[in-house]
């Protein structure tokens, strides 16, 4: 089995939440050359595209799956888009869960869009070792992310 | 800065106000750096022969490292990220950074394209090198 347009609507959602902490906001802010001086206080709140960064733990989960048969290496990000309904501040717990929204076969390739949704969870509610994929988690969406990935078909000789 | 197109963002985003031209310098040590802080540890991002591998120019930028910084042009105008409600791009070609000090230069312009009631959508061209590397780029910022 591969990748084909019967994966549409299949989810993938992680186990437990991931943790925003303001050590990786900091870093994060860092990395983009967007945080106030040294002298500044830390700044509170993610920069919006750190969404991806969560999103991305989806995205693992999603090429993990053996009956999908893609592999990240022969995948191209040709379209990104997000939707931001709340900044990810420092003490989030993001429940990330991805749902394929569309594969389209061409020649040598499927052009896939998959959407995340980042659920904060509300305080005391833990994650679960056994997540029920068809199930949202509970929590607000704070942001969602739409990719279209670009993803080559093995040649028969990587395949082999 | 006489262009008279170039006004406060406190001028209610109007159609047509443009943002002020943003400059934002990459280097390899940003992308090692952007690696850590996303773990996108791809090597296409660092390593010469993994990029050569896959038949690129030499080593590339995440494409989210791009949309991040070139976000900055709006966001640094704006003065508040949490007004930014929307933000797509289309990765058009690759942007290449070279292993020396100089690195290569995003180059972000845009204006107001759009309003409804309460956001207004801001059109933002993305160069390195005059070449377009983001391309359909709209941010959407709440009013």
């Amino acid at each position: 089995m591969s990748i084909s347009s019967s994966f549409v609507g299949r989810r993938y959602r992680l186990a437990y939440p991931y943790e925003v902490s303001q050590a990786k906001i900091t870093e994060f802010s860092r990395a983009l050359g967007c945080l106030p001086g040294e002298e500044n206080e830390p700044n509170p709140i993610a920069p919006p595209t750190m969404a991806a960064v969560i999103a991305a733990q989806a995205w693992e989960l999603f090429f993990a799956d053996a009956e999908a048969d893609i592999a990240l290496s022969r995948t191209i990000h040709g379209d990104q888009r997000f939707e931001f309904n709340a900044p990810l501040q420092a003490g989030d717990r993001i429940l990330a869960v991805l749902e394929v929204e569309a594969v389209r076969a061409r020649t040598a390739m499927e052009i896939i869009t998959v959407r995340v949704d980042l659920h904060r969870l509300p305080a005391g509610v833990a994650g679960t070792a056994a997540p029920d994929d068809a199930v949202d988690p509970p929590g607000a969406i704070v942001a969602r992310s739409w990719s279209t990935l670009v993803h080559r078909r093995p040649s028969t000789e990587e395949a082999a | 800065m006489s262009d008279p197109r170039l006004m406060s963002p406190d001028a209610d985003l109007a159609v047509g106000v443009a943002l002020p031209e943003f400059h934002a310098r990459l280097t390899r040590s940003d992308l090692v750096r952007y690696a850590g802080a996303s773990t996108d540890f791809n090597p296409i991002h660092y390593s010469d022969h993994a990029a050569a591998a896959l038949g690129l120019p030499g080593v590339i930028a995440h494409g989210l490292l791009t949309m991040g910084v070139a976000l900055r042009a709006v966001t640094e105008w704006i003065g508040d990220p949490q007004r930014v409600r929307g933000y797509s791009a289309h990765f058009a070609r690759p942007v290449v950074v070279p292993d020396d000090d100089a690195g290569v230069t995003l180059v972000v312009t845009g204006s107001v394209a759009s309003q409804t009631d309460d956001t207004a959508l801001i059109d933002l061209n993305v160069t390195c090198d005059e070449v377009a590397v983001l391309t359909r780029v709209v941010v959407e910022v709440a009013r």
